[in-house]
């Protein structure tokens, strides 16, 4: 850029840059003139002492605690590459545990988000957790999912498979057994068609509480298939 | 991505030398550079031969770096010299380490930018603002002319005006006279960026500058 500049005599835009050029050329020679300014006053003297005393300190330490890791720094060194690589591991094997869809693990867990999962495959029909007998009173609204989306073609394996289910939402209430419907606290309620086929309830609210009341065998089931 | 990350080192590494603007930084003194037989070179080395006095005369001999720099990038001395105590303590801990003696300038700048960044980060936790820091910066036992003075709080002052990572850019580089190369290895980014912050910074410092009546 510079050549071209000179060659057409210089012109604005070139004496422009050039003066810039020169102005940080001598803000620059300012500043490494203010270099040596900054006394430290006896700083180092201080620093020196506080080296020393935390050395010291340092030793007594370890000469006191003792034990078979007494000054050895590759302890020192190695612990955190272990303690850090096995607590990523520890942290890997939870989140799996704790990942609610995973096909193995304690299901229902964590607690702060409940579920209720029926599980028709294999015929399995899961009480989870045990309702109380007072939830099995006339007077409380249920949820109903009969035989929603469990054709033949699409139940895959139907031994035993449960085609209804009735399912509700409670929360410890002022009512006279004790227990308040909930269900306007339920923000999913899904059946899922495909291989896994269940209902599923989920509420947000870590209070609410979700009971499989009754589950029905599908109707129709071929004997072969396990049905009545 | 390596294949970014290899492009870019090679771009920097031919071009150490070269400033962010033309003409600037072509004769200036790095100080060190030239490390064969460097005396704090072969203080380490005697320290980490066992000799316990070289500590000490190694640490006596930089301190006044490492405190510059603390002090220039947070503006406070007593910061400045509690990131100058972190900065050795580290140094007596890992020193026998250092496997390259050579790198001991490098060491101490990267360690030094690592501990002001932490104090930094603290000061501004604890809502003390830079300002009203760097208003007193120059007035604390600094000897000189009051034309001196008065230059020095406004540049310092300026510097405050800038981000951190300018204001580290503009110290190593432009106060410290280190090469670009040394200033990207002690911020840990590469060439590219210490030459991206340095030319913001410098017009960004020249604009601070000016408006409090210096103009260079």
């Amino acid at each position: 850029m510079r050549w071209r500049f000179k060659r057409n005599g210089g012109s604005p835009a070139a004496t422009e840059a050039d003066a810039l050029r020169r102005a940080l050329q001598r803000q620059r020679a300012l500043l490494m003139d203010l270099r040596d300014d900054v006394a430290d006053e006896g700083a180092a003297e201080r620093t020196r002492r506080y080296v020393r005393e935390r050395a010291r300190a340092e030793d007594d330490r370890r000469k006191s605690v003792g034990g078979w890791w007494d000054g050895r720094d590759w302890f020192q060194e190695r612990v955190w590459v272990y303690g850090g690589v096995g607590a990523v591991v520890a942290v890997v094997v939870i989140a799996l545990l704790l990942l609610p869809d995973a096909t193995w693990g304690p299901r229902g867990f964590p607690p702060a988000v409940l579920t209720a999962e029926v599980l028709l495959s294999h015929g399995v029909a899961r009480r989870y957790p045990e309702p109380p007998d007072e939830l099995r009173s006339p007077g409380l609204p249920r949820l109903e999912r009969r035989r929603e989306g469990y054709s033949r073609e699409n139940a895959g394996s139907r031994r035993e498979a449960p085609s209804s289910v009735t399912a509700t939402a409670v929360t410890k209430g002022e009512s006279a057994h004790g227990w308040q419907h909930a269900m306007n606290q339920v923000t999913e309620i899904s059946v899922e068609r495909d291989g896994s086929r269940r209902l599923r309830l989920r509420s947000e609210n870590p209070k609410v509480v979700i009971y499989l009341l009754e589950s029905e065998t599908m109707e129709g089931a071929t004997k072969e298939d396990g049905g009545e | 991505m390596w294949k970014v990350r290899t492009f870019w080192l090679v771009l920097s590494s031919g071009d150490t030398a070269s400033p962010v603007i033309g003409g600037l930084g072509q004769s200036e003194q790095s100080g060190d550079r030239d490390r064969d037989g460097d005396p704090l070179v072969e203080l380490l080395r005697a320290w980490q031969q066992g000799d316990p006095d070289a500590f000490d005369a190694l640490m006596l001999r930089m301190h006044g770096k490492v405190f510059r720099v603390a002090y220039r990038l947070l503006g406070n001395r007593s910061e400045a010299e509690e990131a100058a105590q972190d900065v050795f303590w580290r140094l007596y801990r890992a020193g026998r380490k250092i496997r390259e003696p050579e790198a001991l300038h490098g060491w101490v700048y990267r360690t030094t930018v690592n501990a002001a960044r932490s104090r930094g980060r603290r000061l501004e936790a604890q809502s003390e603002t830079a300002s009203m820091e760097l208003a007193a910066w120059s007035a604390d036992g600094e000897v000189g002319t009051e034309d001196r003075l008065v230059l020095r709080e406004a540049v310092q002052q300026a510097l405050g005006c800038l981000s951190p990572k300018e204001r580290e850019v503009v110290v190593l580089r432009d106060i410290e006279g280190l090469e670009i190369a040394d200033v990207a290895s002690a911020m840990r980014v590469f060439a590219v960026t210490v030459r991206t912050h340095l030319s913001r910074a410098r017009l960004k410092l020249r604009r601070e500058l000016e408006q409090r009546g210096i103009h260079p």
